[in-house]
């Protein structure tokens, strides 16, 4: 079994991104095509938001799966098939959702010791093995941190987090892009990089 | 002069130190500055500008002359300065947010100018703009 491609894909909100790894799954798709959803049904405005990547699938040739898991993602590995191209749409809400996991019991996971880095170090471990099993992962995630750092202390630590996973993923992938208004800029120009 | 830009926490730091790896640096961190150093000689790395910026200065004028005071001071061949990208997210509420804000960008703008070489980091991903 030859090792999938591993794709990053990050951009700002509403710059195609998720259409663009659509596609890019789509147009060299192998085994099934597998959506991973981490977005809960919070409000309103995010039911619209689900609805319309929703539509958007539907919308497409090709047929897709939807997983829904807004948390603990390594725990899909088993559902998993040989083969498949697998798409997770997006980390900056994975990151947020555990990040604030256990806060009904008063206790978030930012306020536990090591609980934030143990859960990522186990997805970057699980995004390599689901790498080995896929033909080709994709990664979703947003541009955030072009800004002053914020002053409240659980989104200083969320957005150091999230940089230093995309800066592991962006080592890890073998190709990455970043979107801007519907146009991918390559980052890096590894094995199956289109332009 | 190299000048290093990208986000916050995008790994601007760790590709400088690896660029620079083995040479003998006097590594600047501003944020840590009541006044940025004049008396200056061999590698200089200068980071930090941003909250040195915000800590020390009100008026953009005097901010400006600062840095380029340092600037001057420095060997520019052997000047490597790290500037965060600030300017692309909501507007702050913060007054003093806001003058930092304009005021790092007219200073990338003219340090973007006058550098021999720019290279933007995307997590840890260099790109040379110059």
């Amino acid at each position: 079994m030859v090792r999938g491609t591993l794709v990053f894909i990050s951009g700002g909100v509403r710059s195609g991104k998720t259409a663009f790894a659509e596609s890019w799954l789509g147009n060299r798709q192998a085994g099934r095509l597998v959506y991973v959803a981490t977005g809960r049904p919070a409000d309103e405005e995010m039911n619209s938001r689900i609805r319309r990547h929703r539509r958007d699938r539907d919308a497409r040739p090709e047929q897709w799966e939807t997983i829904e898991r807004p948390l603990d993602l390594p725990g899909i590995l088993p559902r998993i098939h040989e083969g498949d191209a697998l798409l997770i749409d997006c980390i900056t809400t994975w990151l947020a959702n555990e990040m604030y996991e256990g806060i009904e019991s008063g206790l978030p996971c930012h306020s536990r010791t090591g609980c934030i880095e143990k859960k990522v170090s186990e997805l970057l471990g699980a995004l390599s093995e689901m790498t080995d099993k896929a033909s080709a992962v994709v990664v979703v995630s947003n541009e955030v941190l072009d800004e002053p750092l914020p002053s409240a202390a659980d989104i200083r630590a969320y957005s150091e987090m999230l940089g230093r996973i995309h800066q592991k993923l962006a080592a890890m992938a073998d190709v990455a892009y970043e979107m801007d208004a519907g146009m991918p800029l390559l980052r890096k120009p590894g094995n199956g990089g289109i332009a | 002069m190299h000048v290093v830009i990208g986000g916050a926490h995008n790994g601007k730091r760790e590709y400088v130190r690896e660029i620079l790896a083995g040479e003998q640096v006097e590594w600047i961190e501003a944020g840590a500055c009541s006044r940025l150093p004049q008396s200056l000689s061999g590698r200089v790395v200068l980071a930090g500008i941003e909250s040195y910026l915000s800590a020390n200065h009100e008026n953009e004028e005097t901010a400006m002359e600062d840095v380029f005071r340092f600037v001057q001071a420095a060997d520019r061949e052997k000047l490597t300065i790290i500037v965060t990208d600030i300017g692309r997210g909501i507007v702050p509420a913060d007054p003093h947010e806001r003058w930092l804000r304009d005021v790092c960008g007219r200073l990338n703008q003219r340090l973007f100018r006058e550098a021999g070489r720019i290279t933007r980091i995307w997590y840890g991903l260099a790109q040379e703009l110059k």
